[in-house]
This record gives C-alpha cells, structure tokens and sequence, in this order.
C-alpha cells in the first residue's frame, strides 16, 4: 500500500459505483450530447440525484450523504473521466452553489434550501463571473442595495453553469463600491424571483452537454435572510467555494487522462501496420510511459488537496478558526493541483491525438471530442494563468517552498 | 418476511488472464465487484421490501475480499449482511456454495425466501438456484420477470424468453431472477456511507458450519484453463446442409437471448 | 461406483418432434458411449409420445430408450420434469446423464445435481469420459466466454452435464437399427410437486435497442437487397434483437443511415454479434471493455472473420436467408 493513499472504505465503494454508473448512463448518450449540444439530460440528473450524487460532500443533518470532499473527489475522478459535460453540471451545482452555501449559511438557511440541494431536487448555480469581471472577479458590477427588509440586485451575470436549470443561484454582488473585492456580498437568490431571467444561452467548443448562460437581474427583491454570510465577505467566500471546486476539477482532469490512457493503451494493442502492432513503436510505448507518470502524479496530488481541502471545509462549515499558514497551504496546492492536472490532462490528449492519426480527429471516435472538452478545465474555476499568478507569488512572498 | 440474497463476488471477466503455459489465473490486479446478474436479485429483493416490509438479507460465500460484495448490497439498500467465510474459498463453483448456504440455512438462520442472480461473470453455470433448492427441498423457480408475494406463497413470472410461465409456489422457496426483470437501482450514496459499519455485516466461519477446506473440491476440480481457440478441440463451425445449419445457428441465438 | 450404469440422455419434447439438439446429444453420446463400453440410454419426456419416438432415437444412436408421456406432463412446469427424472434415476441408477445445454435443462440439472449430491459441469463444449477412472471431464467456457476452464468431475454418481451441442454434427438416422423401448408409468401425483403453473404464454416484448439488446445482427452488402435485409430485421426484432448494417450496406443503400452500426452510427455492446453478407467487422468495441461473441456467416471458411469467430457457418446469404427467418419465427410461434 502507497505511503498514506488510501481512501477510506466508503469512499472506495462511492468510486465503483460511480463508474459503473458512468459507464452505464452516459457511455450511450455521450456522442449525442456533444452532437447536438443536448442540455441537461433530464434523465441523467434525476438518475444521479436519486443515487445521491447530487449531495455526495454534504453532511447527513443537511441532506448529503456526508462523504466530505474525498468521497465527492472520488466520484469527480470518475465522472470526469467520462463526461466533461456532466462534471461541469454536478460540479457547479455541488461544488460551487451547495458547497457554497453550506459553508457561509446560517442554520435557517442550511435547513431551508440544503435538503433539496442535496437530493438533486433542487439545482444550485454560483453566479460570480460578469463580463468584465472573469479572472478580475473584484470587478463585478451587480449591484445589491438595502430597501427596509430587502435587498434590491441589478445587474448581468455571465458563462453561469446550470443557470437555466437552477433553482437558486449564489450572486455575487457590490454592496459597498468604496471597498471594492471588500464590498462584495454573496446573496442566495430564488430563480423564480421576479426580475430574474435567463439570457444568451452559449454554444461552446466543449462541454456541450453543459448549459452556460447569460443570467439577467432587473430589481430583483431577495429578502434581508437571504444574505449569505456576513455583508461585505461575499469576495472571500467565493474564493474560499472556489478552492474546493477547483480540487473536484483537478480529480475530474485526472480522470479524464486515465481514459486517455486507457485508450491509447487498447489502440496500441489492436491497431496494425502492415501486421506489426502499434504497440511494437516505441513512440507508443514512450507516449504510454509518460502519460503514466503524469496520471499517477496529478492522482496523488489531486487527493492530498482533496485531504486538505476536507480539513479546511470542516473547520469553515464548523466556524472554528483556520490557522494562517494552513489557509494559505490550501490556497496553494489548491491552485498548483489544478493548474498541473487540467494541463496534464490536456497534454496526454493531445500526445495521444496525435499518435492516432486520423481516426482522432473524426467524430464519433470519442478522441476529438476529449479534446475539445478537456481545454476548459485550464479556463473555467480560475484560469490556470491566475492559479499560477496566486501560487507564484505567494511562494515568492514566503521566500522559499513550504509544506 | 425474510428474504436472503446469494450474491457473488467475482472478477472483471474481460480482465482476467491466464498463464498461457501452466493454464493458470491470473488475477491478483483484477477488478472485482459483485456479480453482475446479482443486481437483479437484490433489485427484486429490494422491491419485495417495499411492499411487504420485508427484511432484506445479503449472503454471500468466499474468502476475506468477498466481504465488498456485501458492503455494495448494502449500499442498494439490504439491511444486512452475512458472510459464509474461510481464507480458502477464493474461486468457487455453485455446487459447493450452494452446499455451504444450505447448511447456513439449515443450522443457523432460515429464510422465506431466497434469490439468486440467474448465472455469475466467472463460471457461468445458472445452476446455483436450483442445486440449493435441492439440498433444501424447497421449491424452486428459475428465470423470474416478475414476483408476487400472496399468503404464504409466490407468483412468479418466468422468462422462457420469448414466452413465459406463470407458477404458484409455497414458501420457503429459492427464486433465480431474470435480468429481464427490470432495471437495478444503483447503490446510493447515502446508503453507502452507512455501508461499513461494523454490526452490519455478520461472519460465519466455514467450521461453524460443521464444514471443512475439503468441500471445495468435493465435486468438481479445476485442472487448468485456456485460451479458447482451436488448438483446445473447441468446435466452432456449425456445419450440415443448410436447414441445419439455420437450426444450429438459431439455437446458438437463443441460448444469448 | 459398480452400481451406476449407462449414459442417459434426457429429451424433453415440447411438442411430439425431437429437438435437432436432442438428436446431436444421441450421437455425441453414442460415440462416448462407444468409448467407454456403456449403454446409451434416451429419456424421453412429454405429452403425446409413445413407441415411434423412443424407436426414432434409437435409429440415431441409443440402445434404449424409456417413454415418460402423459396428458399432465408439463414442461413449463420445471420442478416436475426435474423429479420425474430424479425418480427414473433414482430407479435406474444411470453413471451419466447428460442434457442438451440451455438456461432450462441447466436449471434441472442443477436440481437433479443436487438430490444427488454429484458433479455438474454444465455447459460442456468437449466432454469427455475417462474410461477407467469414469469420471467427466469438459473443456467450458469461462469468464463470459473469454477463456476456457477444463474441469473433471471428484465425486458422486451419477454425473450430470449439459452440453453446447450445437456445433456438433447431426448423426446419421440407421432405419434399421434396432433397441429396446421401453414406456415408463409414472405417478405424477406422487411426485410432491409443489409448483402449480398458471399461466404459459407469449413474453412481453421490448423494442430492440442498440446498446440494450443481448443480440445484435449486423448485415453486410452481400445480403443482396434492401429486401433482404428488411425482411431479416423484421424476423429478429420479434426476439428482441437489434438488426443493422456495416458501412458497405449503408454505402450501398442497402440499410438506412440511421441503422449504421459503428461509432458513427449506432454503438452496440451485446452479448452475441452475429453477422451476415460481410467480411468485415463493424469497429464498434473501441473503448468498451465487454468483448461480444461472434457469430458470423461467411462464403468462404478462409475468411479472417471465420477465423476470430466464436461459430461460423459458410453459406453464401441468399442460400441460407430464408431458412435463418424461418426458424427465427419457429421460435416466436
């Protein structure tokens, strides 16, 4: 047994039935998804909602199955190894809006809006990003203003994840402008609310399966309970939400090189030229290796994020106080797991596409379709260029690497 | 009522490998899970408990390992588990599990019912039901689509794919389950967290049993395998004139149906 | 060991015609029977058989044979056919008992197995009887079929297997050969049956799904024409089989696009691929780890297909077409 790796029982099984489900549910539908940018399968999220996929992190008094962010990182392993569409879906719903409110809600708010979070009944979004506020995400300009027991929010939100099919949505928004990144609250807003819609619906290089919006607040009426958190820590919240989002990304990443590999394995195997199989070349056999040393690096490094991310959400959800250099070990290998298994991941599909020759590049094939998916992994949960900033400048601040 | 499920945990059949020369297993880096066609059976047993309230029980027979087939049961929904155990039972076949859960039943814990996968990924057979319905001497019924509790008794619908039968038969019985009798509920997570708590799963030692290591091959030996190809004998070509052949081909046909 | 004699083979009659299966089993045991020096025996079960049917399988190779017929035999009725051959072997004590393999003489043989406490190797490609130790033993398939395991029978009498017969050759009919027959009274009520049949009748059937189905056909541009495929597909869908072609027939205008099977059409995963009027595979398992069997009807026995298929039969597809649907509809009569 590998020094310290090794998950937990429940975690293990989480994982097998994860990917028989996988296997069974979206190998058939994939192709069509991606084909014709099918949505939000109905089917596939009443099916994981009912196996509890939609609440796999959340503790049991709220609904979850209470599998903490190793088990939910287990099962992202498996489904991002297949779809990065329904990653996407589950990741935005649990990883950013439940775990989100989770962390920064009050009890009232848990009891309220958990329970059918984590059932699935109820899909949850996380509506950070604006048009001039991506990687800036201090930038925003939705505005939240105080009206006697309500907040007032105006404002646009863009590329929002599930934002046509939520049922809440966390916006953040400017509550106090002189403060900038420090004036920015988190609201849980009811999608049925008036004054709320849908926009622009995205059509994307990958992902298709995943629905990315445009989300239009006009005078939209929340109630004063509906803040999440404390007035002006909205910023650091989503940041903190984010951190842990991006471990399931690095998981899912590493999934999804695995299936590559795999792939690039069997192909080695049956494919011929000329009766010498491909897997006689050592460009094959090289490619193999390499990819190899990458799955079994970004795994151990994804999970011990996962760990410490596990740690880290327990003490926030608990309110107990997060020791400074923990906090900013989290932050870090958060952003270097993410930045190294989204990149590696994409590198093995790209040494791969380019081993198989043609039949990589046609529909149908599976392979062009991982390519096309696999990019926004380096883009979406903070760009990778970001992660790399934060990470940087943060071990260049401390003055030498630390543990 | 008390329902007993036999489930069986076997290995990924399309990764199991043998050692070309001395006809040996390889599969220690296999994965394993439970049967395929078991989920059938814990799906009817499952069904039944929500209708009649019924305890579900999982039972299975094989060494330490075999232990996760009873945690994924559980996972579905069962309510417990049972574990007919010794470090020597890795591979089996039914003849000699049947008889080791036919000593369960008869010594130690008794059940109205008990369900089966129709055949198992590893030796196939679909024999395990109904030899353990005769060590019993319990009726039997193979092959169900559907099942029907009524006072004392179980309707069952069985699959002679394309037809079927419809029978009445007292309890006790063992019932094998189609994998035409309707999808299979994954184990959910909730389920699952709760799976590996100590209490849940109950062990049984072969000895317990009045049994020993020897029963393993009682009846049947394993001289080796191989790789199923021409050098071995097999007959592959379905030969004749014509009208045979298209009778040779369709009962090939049918037995997959 | 000295007591139990004679190889039986059990032929249960749907209705009064002989399976070809049951046929096969006759002469396979014969030339079993041949080798080790025992009577060859047929047990014949069902309704409406007498005399001429034990007489007809002893033309194709049994010394004797025992009639079991009565108006209340029911072969939908397993628990009964089981012990009305458990009380015969009970009475006549047979060293083998051998049975056509399918999932309902399985089922039987794992009762009759079981009362007696002795060896079952089901499924049997090759069997063969060690004639001094008389024990069984059998090439069988393992693993879904991916490997073969050889077991041999340890212990109790009488040993009991089911064999995949049907790649065996149907033995010749000797119009004078010549045996005992024996008609057999059995008191059905005795028997302690406790299964009551209700009803018998037609399956509900589902329609046939590329990635569902067990059975998958896929047919090639020699089938000859959009009607010849059209009219197998109609056949096999009764079965729940999935019917689509290879590229060549979608090329050829033979099968609609919508019915191409491959990554660029429908994708399959079933148990059992069976092809026709093709030489090539569809590439259609990349990436899915469940290796099909194959079944494939080629022209010629050379063909590489012939070679990496599980059966295969050679028969030019015009030839062979309408006998195929016509025993597929025998099936779902």
């Amino acid at each position: 047994m590998p020094i310290e790796f090794s998950l937990p029982p429940e975690a293990k099984l989480a994982k097998k039935v994860a990917k028989r489900f996988v296997e069974n549910e979206l190998y058939p539908i994939e192709e069509e998804m991606d084909k014709y940018f099918k949505e939000n399968p109905r089917d596939l999220i009443e099916k994981a909602a009912k196996m509890g996929l939609m609440g796999v992190s959340i503790p049991k008094e709220y609904g979850g199955a209470g599998l903490g962010e190793i088990g939910y990182c287990a099962v992202m392993e498996e489904i991002g190894g297949f779809s990065s569409s329904f990653a996407t879906i589950v990741g935005a719903h649990l990883g950013l809006g439940t775990t989100a409110l989770y962390l920064f809600g009050n009890e009232e708010q848990r009891k309220k809006y958990l329970p059918k979070l984590t059932k699935g009944e109820w899909i949850a979004a996380f509506g950070l990003t604006e048009d001039q506020a991506g990687s800036d995400a201090s930038n925003i300009t939705t505005t939240a203003k105080r009206e006697g027991d309500e907040w007032v929010l105006n404002g646009r939100k863009i590329f929002i994840t599930n934002g046509d099919i939520a049922d809440i949505v966390i916006i953040f928004a400017m509550t106090d402008k002189a403060l900038g990144a420090g004036g920015i609250s988190a609201f849980i807003v009811e999608t049925d609310t008036p004054g709320f819609s849908v926009g622009s619906h995205f059509r994307k290089m990958g992902i298709r399966g995943s629905a990315t919006v445009e989300l239009i607040l006009e005078d939209v009426r929340v109630p004063k309970e509906n803040l999440l958190g404390e007035l002006n820590r909205g910023f650091i919240y989503g940041l903190v939400t984010l951190d842990g989002g991006r471990t399931t990304v690095s998981c899912g990443a590493v999934g999804a090189a695995r299936r590559i590999l795999n792939y690039l394995i069997e192909y080695a195997n049956i494919a011929k030229r000329k009766g010498i199989p491909m897997s006689h070349y050592q460009t094959i056999q090289w490619a193999v290796a390499e990819i190899g040393a990458e799955v079994r690096a970004g795994k151990f490094f994804a999970y011990h994020t996962a760990k410490l991310i596990d740690e880290y959400f327990e003490k926030i959800a608990k309110r107990k106080p997060v020791p400074r250099p923990f906090r900013e070990l989290v932050t870090r290998d958060s952003a270097l797991s993410k930045m190294y298994c989204s990149e590696l991941a994409s590198r093995a599909i790209e040494k791969v596409m380019r081993l198989v020759g043609a039949y990589g590049y046609l529909e149908g094939y599976t392979l062009e379709r991982a390519f096309r998916d696999s990019i926004i992994s380096e883009i979406y949960e903070g760009t990778n260029e970001i992660q790399r900033y934060v990470a940087g400048r943060e071990l260049i601040r401390r003055g030498r690497w630390f543990e | 009522m008390k329902i007993a499920v036999a489930v069986k945990y076997t290995p990924n059949p399309y990764q199991v490998k043998i050692h070309v020369r001395t006809g040996t297993l390889l599969i220690e880096d296999v994965e394993f899970g439970v049967n395929p066609k078991d989920f059938y059976a814990l799906e009817a047993a499952l069904r039944l408990k929500e209708k009649t309230n019924a305890e579900v029980v999982a039972v299975t027979v094989g060494g330490e390992e075999a232990d996760e087939a009873l945690r994924e049961a559980l996972g579905m929904g069962v309510d417990r588990g049972v574990h007919l155990f010794d470090k020597a039972l890795g591979f089996i076949e039914s003849a000699v599990s049947a008889e080791i859960l036919s000593e369960y039943v008869k010594k130690v814990e008794k059940f109205d019912l008990i369900l089966t996968g129709m055949e198992s990924s590893d030796l196939k057979g679909g024999v395990f039901s109904t030899r353990l319905a005769a060590l019993l001497d319990y009726p039997f019924a193979v092959g169900a689509r559907d099942i029907e509790v009524e006072d004392g008794s179980i309707i069952v619908v069985q699959d002679f794919f394309p037809k079927i039968s419809k029978v009445k038969i007292p309890l006790p019985a063992v019932v094998s389950v189609s994998d035409r009798f309707g999808e299979p509920r994954y184990p959910n997570m909730w389920a699952i967290s709760e799976a590996y708590k100590d209490d849940k799963v109950k062990k049984v030692p072969l000895e317990d049993l009045g049994l020993d290591r020897g029963i393993i091959e009682k009846y049947l030996k394993l001289r080796r395998y191989a790789l199923y190809s021409d050098e071995e004998g097999v007959r592959r070509r379905l030969s004749g004139p014509k009208d045979e052949v298209a009778k040779s081909i369709v009962e090939v046909i049918k037995d997959y149906l | 060991m000295e007591e139990y004699r004679n190889i039986w083979v059990i032929a249960i009659y749907e209705d009064a015609e002989p399976d070809i299966s049951t046929l096969k089993l006759v002469g396979y045991a014969r030339l079993l029977g041949d080798n080790v020096g025992s009577w060859v025996e047929a047990v014949l079960i069902g309704k409406n058989l007498d005399e001429n049917h034990g007489k007809e399988l002893i033309m194709y190779g049994a010394d004797n044979a025992y009639v079991i017929s009565s108006e209340n035999i029911d072969i939908y009725n397993v628990e009964q056919i089981a012990k009305i051959i458990e009380k015969l072997a009970n009475e006549k004590k047979p060293e083998f008992i051998l049975f056509p393999d399918n999932k309902f003489t399985r089922a039987i043989a794992g009762y009759i197995s079981g009362k007696f406490k002795s060896a079952l190797l089901t499924e049997c490609i090759k069997l063969d009887i060690d004639p001094y130790e008389r024990k069984l033993r059998a090439h069988k398939p393992a693993f879904e079929g991916q490997l073969l395991a050889v077991v041999e029978a340890t212990g109790g009498f009488p040993q009991v297997a089911t064999i995949k017969i049907a790649t065996y050759s149907l033995p010749m009919k000797d119009e004078f050969r010549s045996g005992r027959v024996y008609p057999v009274e059995i008191n059905l009520d005795e028997l302690g049956v406790k299964t009551k049949v209700i009803e018998k009748g037609k399956a509900e059937k589902v329609e046939p799904h590329n990635w569902k189905a067990k059975v998958v056909i896929a047919v090639g541009e020699k089938i000859g024409s959009k009607e010849n495929y059209e009219k197998i597909k109609q056949a096999a869908n009764r079965l729940e089989i999935f019917v689509g072609g290879t590229k060549k027939a979608v090329d050829e205008k033979i099968v609609p696009e919508e019915d191409l099977i491959g990554p660029l059409g429908k994708i399959i995963r079933p148990d059992l691929l069976v092809t026709i009027g093709t030489s090539e595979l569809p590439d259609y398992l990349f990436g899915v780890e469940k290796k099909s069997h194959l079944l494939t009807i080629v022209e010629d026995s050379t063909e590489p297909l012939a070679k990496m298929a599980r059966y295969y039969a050679v028969s030019k597809p015009e030839d062979i077409l309408d006998l195929l649907i016509k025993e597929m509809e025998e099936v779902d009569k």
